[in-house]
């Protein structure tokens, strides 16, 4: 007996350091999941806590995942965010729980205040805020575990620009875009988004510009999309005023005070929505 | 002249791949017998009803939760197959008197060990495999039915041309193809197949000095779930974080005694889509070779001085 134990114990001695190095290695290179917290016991509750260290992880968090919907048809906001954020600490890789997590945080939640009938307005806008910007620190948590993952720079531009955001930031949805156009696999639209929301940022019109103009011209028939041309009508104005040089292509030239008053139509109509959803006087279920 | 012949008898060698074999081959016959292939009805139940039960929910979560329902399930068969088969192996070969028979022959205990260890690994190389095949065969049709779901979607809104339409299909079968079948996925099943092979030779080990067959499962599944904290008990030992002698002193003997079945555990960056190399495949593989050998060699100490 002593001797079975002490051959594997040098062997164990033998190949420590090398699991140790291997372990390390995979873990930096995203094929092995970091050491389990010992906290996440009393989150996750002792049979599942022995599920993921019996090496059933994932389905551990596919059956929290399975949890949240209950909670979510309730509308209990934070009871849906503490089950993500364990999904999210068992596998900070899958990017679909950091972007579930950051709808149902943000939008489902924001959306489900502004019928809260015994919350006033006041009240209702800064549990909006708040529920935008604990989604956005969401997305912004969930993109450090997966860079290279399109659709949660797509969530981030979608969180920032959101009709209900009382704290609508074009600058960063624009970089959010453009950072996720340069992942793999990423849709030709996130690059003109970019575009879009620069346009949106005083003092970046001319910038904003020369993107659209070189997507414009890039040859790609997306790239003509027709919120592209209408915003290149829209900005020539205020864009010839700082670049002399700047001239929109003749197809759109003789189109554009036509597209300049869709445009402002538009705005018009989305401006007294965004008013009407951001300074509400009465919930929504009872406004006109 | 030949043995055949009967005139000059062969030369007895003291390790033959040939008696291996037909000890691992009678083992195979021996765990047919059991009927454990049956569980493999339960784990095609498991799979449809995986299939069906979360039709309400997006299609990267819905290919997600087939795979996780289903990689678990082959895991749990797997690893508790190995467990109770391999437990089963040599006190079911002391009731029936078998074990005598086979040792009274010119056969090495190592001879044995091993023909029983590589039975119960052709044994789990089968069942794994069908139950491969039927996963594959499942998430490739599930797989179709979301494509086809989601292109059907595509109908109900306007593109300016049909190469935009091509495009937006494209797009989207490429968006679950990722997440469907995929050579990634045996990378997976090859994860479950190592730490079961290892989880069979450590549960070999046990029943060679355990007194009951319940203590060597039991011991076998303590030490599955404990190999997999091995991590953190590395941490604990090399880390610097500190902690106190005694809490070094467990954990050293945890990562010096335990395999690391954590080591195997791809099947999170599997299901989620990261690439895993064939090389490191390879590197499973070696390590599981590793891992057996030192507990295949632990047993056969234990097992040449045990009195039968």
């Amino acid at each position: 007996m002593l001797a079975a134990l002490a051959f594997v114990a040098v062997a164990g001695l033998v190949r420590l350091p090398f699991e140790q190095a291997r372990a390390r290695e995979l873990q930096a290179r995203g094929i092995l999941e970091p050491p389990l917290s010992t906290s996440l016991r009393d989150e996750l509750g002792q049979s599942f806590f022995m599920a993921v260290l019996g090496g059933f992880r994932s389905v551990v968090a596919s059956l929290v995942e399975l949890k949240t919907i209950r909670p979510w048809q309730e509308g209990q906001w934070g009871l849906v965010d503490e089950y993500y954020a364990v999904c999210n600490r068992l596998q900070p890789r899958e990017w679909h729980y950091w972007d579930l997590r950051a709808w149902h945080a943000g939008v489902n939640a924001a959306d489900s205040y502004q019928y809260e009938t015994a919350a006033s307005a006041v009240v209702r806008s800064m549990k909006t805020r708040q529920a935008f910007a604990k989604a956005i620190a969401v997305t912004e948590e969930g993109i450090r575990y997966n860079p290279d993952v399109y659709q949660l720079y797509e969530r981030l531009h979608l969180l920032q620009t959101h009709q209900l955001n009382l704290a609508a930031d074009y600058l960063a949805a624009s970089r959010a875009c453009a950072r996720g156009a340069e992942c793999p696999g990423a849709p030709s639209y996130l690059r003109r988004f970019s575009a879009y929301h620069l346009s949106e940022v005083p003092g970046h019109e001319l910038e904003a510009w020369r993107r659209m103009m070189e997507l414009y011209t890039s040859g790609d028939p997306l790239n003509r999309a027709p919120g592209l041309v209408i915003r290149l009508a829209v900005l020539h104005p205020k864009v010839s005023q700082l670049d002399p040089s700047a001239l929109l292509p003749p197809e759109i030239a003789s189109q554009a005070v036509r597209l300049r008053a869709a445009w402002k139509e538009r705005r018009a109509a989305a401006e007294r929505r965004r008013v009407e959803l951001q300074s509400p006087s009465l919930p929504l279920h009872r406004r006109s | 002249m030949t043995g055949e012949t009967g005139s000059v008898p062969l030369r007895h060698r003291a390790f033959s791949f040939g008696r291996v074999w037909a000890i691992a081959s009678g083992t195979l016959t021996q765990l047919i017998r059991m009927k454990v292939f049956a569980f493999m009805a339960i784990f095609a139940v498991v799979l449809i009803g995986a299939s069906f039960a979360f039709a309400d929910l997006k299609s990267e979560q819905e290919l997600k939760m087939l795979k996780d329902v289903s990689f678990a399930a082959m895991q749990l068969f797997c690893m508790l197959f190995a467990v109770a088969g391999t437990a089963l192996l040599i006190p079911r070969d002391v009731e029936d008197r078998t074990i005598y028979t086979i040792l009274c022959k010119p056969v090495s205990r190592l001879e044995y060990l091993l023909g029983k260890f590589l039975g119960m690994v052709l044994v789990l190389v089968a069942s794994l495999a069908a139950m491969d095949l039927l996963f594959t065969a499942i998430l490739h049709l599930k797989q179709n039915a979301v494509i086809e779901q989601n292109i059907a979607e595509l109908e109900y809104r306007r593109y300016t041309s049909q190469e935009d339409r091509e495009k937006a299909a494209a797009e989207i079968v490429n968006l679950i193809t990722t997440q469907g079948v995929g050579w990634n996925l045996q990378a997976g099943v090859a994860a479950i197949l190592a730490k079961s092979v290892v989880l069979t030779a450590v549960t070999l080990l046990m029943s060679t000095f355990a007194t009951s067959t319940l203590f060597t499962i039991m011991a076998s599944l303590a030490m599955m779930v404990i190999g997999h904290a091995q991590a953190l008990a590395r941490e604990v030992l090399l880390g610097e974080s500190g902690g106190g002698v005694l809490p070094r002193l467990v954990a050293g003997a945890v990562a010096i005694l335990f395999p690391d079945f954590k080591t195997f555990d791809v099947l999170d960056a599997v299901i989620t889509g990261v690439m895993i190399p064939g090389v490191e495949v390879l590197k499973m593989g070696g390590l599981c070779a590793v891992y057996s050998v030192i507990y295949l060699v632990a047993a056969w100490i234990l097992f040449a001085e045990k009195e039968l």
